[in-house]
């Protein structure tokens, strides 16, 4: 480095530690299959668990996997001994139940829980959430009586191969996935394996039409090649499929264009179908919308996923974990591995007893200056800016806390801020520092440097 | 700008513009002689107040390096900082300044290469400029 | 609350030209809260000011300061000590404080570094509308809580007009139809009658065409 440059560090300063102790204890709540997953998981690393669920008993939690855990080893592998096993007495569960409202922050959340139409609360240091998507058929389908892919598991009957009423196994079925969404790899799983048991148990025709064929999940490189050696027929479209006749008798009309007739896409019509099973949609769920937007958590499509790709279950929200559709619709081997992962976040969060806080490092609010104008609790990627009794606060009197009186301003909750500045530089009123690095730093920097 | 060494405020967070600047220091890369960084947790904390006021000292050019879009820590520091330079390009355009000179850079906390590139480019941009 | 936005830089620095040391004064109040005219923008807005006025190699010395709020004559004390040093004062509180400081510093110039626009609130952070005209006479009783004059285009007090479409106001696809709304709300709260009462023209007396207006509270007087 040479005469000209210069640099400005953040300082460093001894930190000022304040220890807070947080009791090891959570809550589970959803209607997702994976809600059992992290139950147990988190109880196996010492955490007392409530796990609130809507069903009448964890079967009816666990019903959606009823399927795959048969069909798909690697599913049975992860999933399959769960109910027998979560008796202890470190879960409690709670059924019929649903959250209504959640409170509080990380060491400190109360659950309002309905159930069976009457109220009551949950206490909780840390929280786990996993719901199920909501399944809507592609608009381009709606109307026709066409199954969507999570429909068609309540209905099957796998030891017979047979759908819904009939008790012959089907003869020739259609997947058809990427109508709406291509980047879902939780559909092209299930109807490769599907397709495949179908085929290699029942001796069922299996066509599978997709817009690109997605593998990269554990496990699935084989179970495409599988599928592909027992006989199932692949095909890629651009234009959508179209879809004509009955249940028991339809035909599917599209162009074919994998490689091998990329210049000159074939023609092709699937006649004769029983079953025509399209890829739905899944959207987030009331409760899931619900919850995550009391609880202010940032998602992207109401799903908490995509917008964290590269830490598993983690949300924007200290002590807040979710998996299963919460956070993006997976196939349940990947759902598995992403509540592990958040119940793995989750213990960080809770299970070490007590917590070493540096009040240092975190922005604090100068009453006299605030107009509580809302945008730093707006702004807060971590919800942890409260407006203090903001109901009685008049945004025409500026001075803040009297003697003995109360703070009537914006307030930073020092356990949850991660000192990132955001608020500092958004507050219109410059009533926010960064108590570790306080502008004066830099505006000094800058006068003695450029 | 009348000098050799442009003077280059560059704001860097701690997740990846710092780290960008230390590999390319730990590459031997060379970096402008009138570089001036100033390290920052996240880019969202780089202010309109901060960025102005670099200008008004005299910086030639002040550039923010923050993290990828979806890979900002804090969820939307880097959002915040983009919005803002575009928004101060509008402002620097109406006071007959050109917009060339703030700029909003992000960056990949391994790759001082980029950095230094980036810090050239907007050298050989503001000397086309004058 | 007063919403305002930064008047064009061009106008300001026109505004500035004589004068080579200005005060330039923020508001604590409703400007700081739409993001016009607080601590923070007096700092960005300051600096602008300079850069322009050195790079016209006429250099300019501003004092910064921002008042608790502009509207109360007690707060102008704030800036007394200020101003006995400076030209003028450029001040982006809304109107009412720019008038007085010029009020209360009678023998200097007052600018306005904003155009007042009009009273509303933040649809979203950020995006601020329209909400009340300060017409003297609210009738938000009879349309449902949505004012028709302030947020129909043509301040109908029997709408709505032929150009609502799909909700819409003809004028642009960005501005709701009052009336549409009206309806919607009247519907929701189980007062759809309301509708059938023509509402009489106006006396536009207790607004701005009264001429301007005054309160005057004989209990509150000191």
């Amino acid at each position: 480095m040479s005469v000209g440059q210069s640099v400005l560090r953040i300082p460093v300063e001894p930190p000022e530690i304040q220890e807070i102790t947080i009791a090891p204890e959570v809550a589970v709540v959803g209607d997702h299959p994976v809600c059992v997953a992290m139950a147990d998981a988190l109880s196996t690393m010492g955490l007392a668990v409530t796990l609130i669920h809507p069903y009448e008993s964890l079967e009816g939690l666990m019903d959606p996997l009823r399927v795959l855990v048969e069909v798909d080893e690697s599913v049975a592998e992860k999933y399959a001994s769960l109910t027998k096993d979560l008796t202890r007495p470190s879960i409690k569960v709670v059924g019929r139940a649903t959250v209504e409202g959640i409170e509080g922050q990380w060491g400190d959340f109360r659950l309002s829980v309905l159930k069976d139409a009457s109220r009551m609360e949950v206490k909780a240091s840390g929280i786990a959430m996993a719901f199920q998507g909501i399944s809507k058929l592609p608009d381009a389908y709606d109307g026709m009586d066409v199954i969507g892919l999570s429909q068609f598991f309540s209905q099957l009957d796998i030891h017979k191969g047979c759908y819904g009423q009939k008790s012959e196994s089907i003869r020739k079925i259609a997947f058809v996935l990427d109508v709406e969404q291509r980047d879902e790899k939780w559909a092209s799983a299930t109807a490769f394996t599907l397709g495949r048991y179908l085929k290699e148990n029942f001796g069922t025709e299996v066509y599978i039409l997709c817009q690109d064929v997605k593998v990269s999940l554990d496990g699935m490189e084989k179970g495409y090649r599988r599928a592909r050696e027992a006989g199932i027929l692949v095909f890629k479209y651009e234009d959508l499929p179209v879809v004509e006749g009955t249940a028991g008798s339809w035909t599917i009309r599209f162009r074919d264009s994998s490689a091998v007739s990329k210049e000159s896409p074939w023609e092709i019509a699937l006649e004769g179908l029983d079953v025509v099973v399209v890829q739905e949609r899944l959207r987030p769920s009331e409760n899931q919308r619900n919850l995550l937007t009391q609880l202010r958590i940032s998602s992207e499509g109401g799903f908490v996923g995509p917008n964290n790709p590269q830490f598993l279950g983690r949300t924007s929200k200290k002590g807040v974990v979710v998996g299963g559709d919460t956070w993006y619709p997976e196939y349940p081997t990947e759902g598995w591995m992403t509540a592990q992962a958040a119940a793995e976040e989750l213990y960080q969060w809770v299970g070490k007893g007590s917590y070493q806080i540096d009040v240092h490092r975190v922005a604090e609010v100068d009453p006299s200056k605030c107009a509580t104008c809302l945008t730093c609790y707006r702004i807060c990627p971590h919800d942890s800016i409260r407006i203090e009794r903001y109901g009685m606060r008049n945004v025409y009197i500026t001075t803040g806390a009297r003697e003995g009186g109360t703070w009537e301003a914006a307030r930073v909750k020092v356990a949850t801020c991660d000192g990132c500045g955001l608020c500092a530089s958004e507050c219109p009123a410059k009533a926010i520092q960064l108590i570790y690095y306080p502008d004066v730093e830099v505006l000094e920097f800058l006068e003695k440097n450029v | 700008m009348g000098s050799e060494n442009p003077k280059i405020v560059a704001f860097c967070c701690e997740e990846s513009g710092m780290p960008a600047y230390e590999h390319a220091l730990s590459l031997g890369l060379e970096l402008p002689e009138g570089l001036r960084v100033i390290a920052i947790p996240c880019g969202g904390k780089a202010e309109t107040g901060y960025i102005m006021k670099a200008l008004d000292e005299g910086a030639d050019a002040v550039m923010v390096f923050a993290c990828y879009e979806g890979n900002c820590k804090y969820v939307r520091g880097n959002i915040r900082a983009e919005k803002r330079v575009n928004y101060l390009k509008g402002r620097l355009e109406k006071l007959g300044l050109s917009p060339e000179k703030i700029v909003f850079c992000p960056v990949a906390p391994a790759n001082g290469v980029r950095f230094a590139e980036l810090l050239q480019q907007e050298i050989e941009v503001l000397r086309k400029g004058t | 609350m007063i919403i305002a936005e930064q008047k064009p830089i061009e106008e300001i620095l026109e505004m500035l030209a004589p004068h080579k040391k200005i005060l330039l004064a923020g508001c604590g109040a409703c400007v700081t809260v739409c993001q016009a005219g607080g601590e923070k923008e007096v700092g960005v807005l300051a600096s602008q000011i300079r850069m322009a006025r050195k790079e016209a190699g006429n250099p300019i010395e501003i004092v910064e300061m921002t008042l608790t709020r502009q509207c109360e004559p007690e707060f102008m004390e704030e800036a007394k000590d200020a101003m006995k040093d400076v030209e003028a004062v450029l001040s982006i509180a809304c109107g009412i404080g720019v008038q007085l400081m010029a009020q209360t510093f009678y023998d200097k110039p007052a600018y306005p570094g904003l155009n007042t626009t009009f009273l509303g609130l933040p649809e979203e952070h950020g995006v601020f509308t329209e909400r009340c005209a300060a017409c003297g006479n609210c009738v938000l009783h009879l349309t449902g809580g949505i004012c028709p004059i302030a947020r129909c285009s043509k301040s109908l007090l029997n709408g709505p007009c032929g150009g609502s479409q799909n909700g819409k106001c003809e004028i642009s696809q960005d501005v709701d139809c009052a009336w549409q709304l009206i309806y919607d709300r009247l519907k929701a709260i189980g007062k759809l009658e309301n509708l059938t009462e023509i509402i009489p023209p106006k006396k536009w007396i207790t607004s701005r065409d009264g001429g301007p207006r005054k309160i005057v509270r004989e209990d509150l007087r000191i």
